[in-house]
């Protein structure tokens, strides 16, 4: 009855019921709005007046969580999250890189970048170990990377962990100078659809049509397509660098929980592409000029993969990974691989102070390809086969302030048989809001197929008297390792609540570093007419070193805007054992980075919807190549409309219109130069549950 | 009565702009980020208003519940902040930073971060027999053998309950709060 009462009260207020209900009515409204304008201005002051369901509401920013991840580990790292990625305005991963001090990135034409951590960078650079979810896109034949069908859609990627320094102990041969680690996220958080849309000047069209959702209790997927066309860059000399392309990719993840304890994940993709490329190259042993010739080339491959996880009780787990990947690449060499993957890796603690991570690993490899005059491989198809074991120990020395982590691999290669690299790590966690590490670890560079097998045409000529001469990199069977001592130091920082300071420095020896030796020269008949061939062979007669110092900061200005400043500085000196008669390979190496490198990012939520970031980055003459230094300005303006709904507009490279981020050596082709570019971009996420 | 029907009207108007707001305030809420740790520390207060634990859980009526932090307090402050001056019932609440796993014991709740992630098993063991409501922020970690597990999904703080854990703690967890987990781990039915 009372309930009527009230319904009816209600509905026929007398006049002093309306009043109060008026009354209550402001207070309510004046309290929801006080409430709405808090939350739009800065979180509400104390949290737990929320109730559970508000709280579940919240958006957080997991910066803190990276931050804490960061400062336990003994190691050069950085973390891009996913809100960097956003507010980046990068459109691939080598511009997402940029960002990261001690990396340098160089763009050597609208699809090729030269890629590497401290020091020693170049097209095919060989000393940095690129992972995708764990899955290793090393290629075999250069040891470097393709970037250019890395291509994945940067809004299913989850972070970028990037560790400058030796990984080898844990991740194996070749990461010599850092660690490049692309997680992408769970199918979990990618359901719904998802529609991006854009184009500009440089990357003319670019799209992303992406559908995740749920297959019974335990299984999530996603399943997407992406479309890049990039528009050429202009050459150093002419207006056309003849390097547009255009990339067409579908791909998919499924993430099932199978029981409690265990977890089954399927990741792949397709790919197609076409890319432009100017070489200079000879083409004839009668009239063996260098001669510049564009070709567009078709790359098409693919990869599936599954990781198996099964947690015991007590907090360890082990993890068994299964890829098989493949590529065709229709360019000079005309390359297919095929390879299949298996790791295993396991990981528990032990006798309470001791935390153990130990795995096994199988590759193989399986190359053929046709090459030409001016570039080929003896033999042209390749099968080899890598086995690897690695065993690291992390054990608490004083619990919560001093840790040790030694670890080593041991891996068995096709070209020099048994390699071992180990580590040691140290941490002392002082305070919980600093941390000093120290380090020093061996690392190994192996052979790749072109260290070994190439043959490489470099120029030629017609003397006034005999046969054609042809000067030819050739490939060395007997290459040896590259061997890197390095020593690390870092210190990091919580100096105020708001204000964060990451140092690390370093001292890397290296040994067996390539050159090129001449050899006794021969009589060549095939291909036609008889020929003399100048051979430089590889050899490994250079020594040195490198140091330099990484410097990164992250200060919190206000609730809205993240300054983020960084410097790096890099010093390197390289020799020839006595007996090398290689002029050339010490000049190129010392002068392939930058010795000086700066940067300054800025990040602020103008409103609520609407933000706008900056970033401005100078990188310092190369003396290989005589590349001028370069400060290149980014900025992106973005529009949200709710969750479902953004707009971006982003400038690149507004400074310096038409500036050189590589020079091309030898082997590489022409680099261009980089130009001014501007794109708008539309995001559209829909029925995300 | 020519009054009371204006008034009726501008009443209706009144109740229709505050839907709207109260609409439109969680979607507010919605667009702004927040440390995750503020946040969590705001779902810790929350979980000790849901949960009762057994009488031997406290030394008397008066004695203060007690937030323990274990390993690398990744709040700073913000849990002090969430839980000062206020109470759950007539206990006072209080925090503690744990030097070692002894006393874990003496905890109502204890928040293992993730930088534990090598102790968990450890951290556990010493709240195993104990009235203690363990929370955790490493990944499975209500399976592991916690009892609630913090996750972030698509930048949101959510929680699995394993009432089977809490069973053997002797904690009662609310009906309300299972209702908002994401997972609960352990149910009989």
């Amino acid at each position: 009855m009372r309930h009527l009462a009230q319904h009816f009260s209600y509905r026929s207020p007398g006049p002093a019921a309306t009043g109060i209900l008026k009354r209550a009515c402001v207070v309510v409204l004046l309290a929801l709005s006080m409430n709405m304008f808090a939350s739009a201005q800065a979180p509400p002051a104390d949290l737990s007046k929320l109730s559970v369901e508000d709280l579940m509401n919240i958006e957080v920013s997991s910066v803190s969580k990276k931050e804490q991840k960061i400062s336990q580990a003994a190691a050069a790292i950085f973390v891009i999250t996913k809100e960097d990625i956003s507010r980046s305005g990068a459109l691939n991963i080598p511009d997402l890189l940029r960002m990261v001090p001690g990396l340098n990135v160089a763009q050597i034409n609208a699809n090729t970048w030269a890629i590497s951590s401290r020091g020693f960078n170049g097209e095919f650079s060989d000393e940095l170990l690129v992972l995708l979810d764990g899955r290793s896109v090393y290629i075999p034949t250069t040891s470097g990377v393709f970037w250019d069908v890395l291509d994945i859609p940067l809004e299913d990627l989850e972070r970028i962990e990037v560790i400058r320094g030796p990984g080898g102990a844990t991740w194996g041969a070749n990461a010599v100078n850092g660690v490049i680690n692309i997680i992408t996220k769970k199918a979990s958080a990618t359901l719904g659809g998802m529609v991006v849309a854009g184009g500009g000047n440089q990357t003319q069209e670019f799209g992303t049509v992406q559908y995740g959702a749920k297959i019974g209790q335990n299984t999530d997927y996603r399943v997407f397509s992406k479309y890049l066309d990039e528009d050429h860059q202009p050459g150093l000399n002419a207006p056309d660098g003849g390097d547009g392309w255009h990339a067409l990719r579908a791909g998919f993840r499924s993430d099932s929980q199978l029981s409690v304890s265990d977890d089954l994940t399927f990741t792949g993709d397709v790919y197609s592409a076409r890319e432009g490329d100017i070489t200079n190259s000879i083409q004839s042993v009668a009239s063996p000029t260098l001669q510049e010739t564009f070709a567009a080339t078709n790359l098409d491959g693919g990869y599936l993969q599954a990781d198996w996880n099964h947690r015991y009780a007590g907090g360890s787990d082990s993890t068994l990974q299964v890829s098989f990947d493949r590529y065709r690449r229709n360019d000079v060499l005309r390359e297919t691989r095929n390879t299949l993957n298996i790791d295993f890796e396991d990981h528990f603690s032990w006798g309470g102070h001791q935390d153990i991570v130990w795995g096994l690993g199988y590759r193989f490899s399986s190359s053929t390809t046709d090459g030409d005059l001016s570039f080929s491989l003896n033999p042209p198809d390749l099968d080899t086969q890598l086995f690897s074991g690695f065993v690291q120990d992390e054990f608490a020395l004083i619990p919560t302030r001093l840790s040790l982590t030694a670890g080593m691999k041991v891996e068995h290669n096709y070209y020099t048989g048994f390699g071992v690299m180990p580590t040691a790590r140290l941490a002392w966690t002082p305070h919980e809001h600093q941390m000093v590490w120290a380090a020093v670890s061996r690392a190994l560079e192996t052979p790749s197929s072109t260290d070994t097998a190439e043959n490489l045409t470099l120029s030629g000529f017609v003397p006034p008297v005999g046969p054609p001469v042809l000067v030819r990199i050739v490939g060395n069977p007997a290459f040896q390792n590259e061997r890197h001592t390095a020593y690390e130091f870092g210190y990091r920082t919580q100096l105020l609540k708001r204000l964060s300071l990451d140092l690390a420095t370093y001292y890397n020896s290296g040994h067996q570093l390539p050159t090129t030796e001449p050899e006794a020269s021969f009589i060549e008949t095939d291909p036609p007419p008889v020929h003399l061939v100048l051979p430089l062979q590889n050899e490994n007669a250079m020594y040195g070193e490198t140091h330099g110092v990484e410097i990164f900061a992250s200060w919190k200005a206000t609730d809205r805007w993240t300054i983020t400043p960084g410097y790096t500085y890099e010093g390197i000196h390289l020799h020839v054992d006595p007996g090398s008669q290689d002029t050339q390979s010490v000049p190129a190496a010392e002068g392939s980075s930058p010795r000086q490198w700066a940067r300054v990012d800025s990040h602020l939520t103008v409103v609520h919807s609407l933000a706008w970031d900056a970033s401005a980055n100078f990188v310092g003459r190369l003396a290989s190549g005589a590349v001028p230094s370069y400060t290149r300005v980014d900025t992106q303006l973005t529009w949200r409309r709710g969750e479902h709904v953004s707009v971006s507009i982003v400038g690149q490279n507004l400074v310096r219109d038409e500036h050189l981020e590589f020079s091309s050596t030898a082997d590489e082709g022409p680099s261009n130069v980089v130009k001014r570019s501007a794109y708008a971009k539309l995001t559209w996420i829909f029925t995300r549950p | 009565m020519k009054e009371p029907m204006n008034l009726a009207r501008l009443k209706a108007w009144w109740l229709a702009v505050l839907l709207l707001m109260a609409a439109g305030a969680p979607r507010a809420l919605k667009g702004e980020t927040t440390g995750e740790y503020d946040v969590k520390a705001a779902f810790l207060y929350h979980f000790a208003q849901f949960v009762e634990w057994p009488p031997e859980a406290f030394h008397d009526a008066k004695s203060p519940l007690i937030f323990c932090i274990i390993g690398e307090d990744p709040f700073r402050g913000a849990l002090e902040e969430s839980v000062k001056g206020k109470n759950v019932g007539n206990r006072l609440l209080q925090v503690h930073h744990l030097k070692g796993r002894e006393q874990i014991a003496d905890c109502q709740v204890l928040f293992i971060s993730s930088g534990e992630k090598k102790h968990l098993g450890e951290d556990l063991a010493g709240a195993a027999g104990h009235p203690v409501l363990t929370v955790g922020e490493t990944e499975h970690f209500a399976e592991d053998g916690g009892v609630i597990g913090l996750l972030v999904e698509n930048d949101k703080v959510r929680f699995e309950i394993n009432v089977q854990t809490a069973g053997k703690a002797k904690l009662k967890i609310s009906s309300r709060l299972l209702l908002l987990a994401k997972t609960v781990i352990g149910n009989e039915d």
